[in-house]
């Protein structure tokens, strides 16, 4: 046995180990849950991205002034269900602008390049000619027979 | 039939019918049975001028014995798989890459996994693994399981692959220039767990193989 023991007691302690590691590092369920609150969040800003340029497409191609629906528009999520607080709507110009949620832990969130993971908003910039431009007609060519 | 079986077949019909072993030796030397087989042979029977001769206990098999070190060595697998993954994955966390914009988000879940794994499978392999090794001391013809001498040695093999493949990779990405003080550690930690399963597992089959 005394040949057994000194390894066994090794993996029973690298298995100890790397528990207490991942519970530090990692956290616990009440972190897991924090996790799963700011998920919730992130959708919700995606929600009001769409929200916003519904606006904007409906009040003549300009950003509005606040989040508040219309009847083409129908507001979606726009309080922090859990805490209870409004998701913010920041105009930053006639293009560019921000929703932004309190978010618990903002790093765990999957990356995206609009987030900002620091301030917890997403900017984003309006693109308001993007329909006109897609659907403008096709240049005509018009064929000569020779 | 076996080798084995075939000449310890023969070595019971000679010694009945009243040959000396050192005849039995002569006659299977000169049909050609080398030295190692003919010991064999002759082992299975116990040497005194009992007749008919007496066995001596052999290797068994028994279905109780193939699900207690079935169940030990996925405990152990699974063990020694998360056990790696876990640690490979928190020094990745832990210390993210800088030039990688995507955030380590992916590993929680994988971290979770191996924990959770861990916590159902070691203490599952501490326990049987105790409660085996304990019934092997109170009764030393359980040494004679053919299952746990071949599990303790697949175990042993898989152990040694493991080192092997990591001692390649370590060289190989020395080679290339790519060896980071992360990188290595992750290796260590690869190293480490199969290094001291390996360790642990010689020593059962050496201590086994003295009580034989």
């Amino acid at each position: 046995m005394a040949n057994n023991a000194f390894p066994q007691f090794l993996l029973g302690a690298g298995v100890v180990a790397a528990l207490a590691a991942g519970f530090w590092i990692v956290g616990g369920p009440e972190t897991g849950r924090m996790e799963s609150r700011d998920k919730t969040r992130a959708a919700d800003l995606q929600s009001l991205q769409q929200h916003v340029i519904c606006l904007a497409n409906d009040n003549g191609q300009t950003l509005p002034e606040t989040m508040d629906e219309n009847p083409a528009c129908p507001a979606p999520q726009l309080t922090d269900r859990f805490t209870d607080r409004p998701y913010r709507y920041n105009r930053l110009s006639d293009r560019i602008f921000e929703v932004c949620a309190e978010f618990e832990l903002p790093d765990r969130l999957y990356p995206h390049p609009h987030f900002n993971p620091e301030t917890g908003c997403r900017r984003v910039t309006y693109k308001a000619t993007r329909d006109t431009e897609r659907f403008k007609p096709m240049q005509q060519f018009e064929v000569v027979p020779q | 039939m076996k080798n084995s079986d075939q000449i310890a077949d023969f070595v019971q019909e000679a010694l009945n019918a009243g040959r000396s072993r050192t005849e039995i030796q002569q006659a299977l030397h000169q049909a050609g049975w080398t030295n190692a087989e003919i010991d064999t042979g002759l082992k299975a029977w116990d040497d005194t001028a009992f007749l008919p001769p007496v066995p001596r206990p052999r290797p068994f098999v028994s279905a109780r014995e193939a699900f207690l070190y079935g169940l030990i060595f996925i405990a152990l697998g699974m063990t020694a798989w998360h056990l790696t993954m876990l640690g490979v994955n928190l020094i990745d966390f832990a210390w993210p890459e800088p030039e990688a914009d995507h955030r380590p988000y992916y590993r929680l879940s994988s971290i979770r996994w191996s924990m959770a794994a861990l916590i159902v499978f070691f203490p599952l392999f501490a326990w049987l693994n105790r409660r085996a090794n304990r019934a092997v001391q109170t009764d030393k013809g359980l040494r004679r399981s053919v299952v746990r001498k071949w599990v303790g040695y697949v175990v042993l093999f898989l152990a040694a692959l493991s080192l092997l493949g990591t001692l390649v990779f370590v060289l190989f990405t020395f080679l290339n220039g790519e060896a980071t003080l992360k990188f290595l550690s992750k290796s260590a930690v690869v190293a480490a767990v199969s290094g001291v399963i390996f360790l642990y597992y010689r020593a059962q089959l050496a201590e086994d193989d003295d009580g034989e």
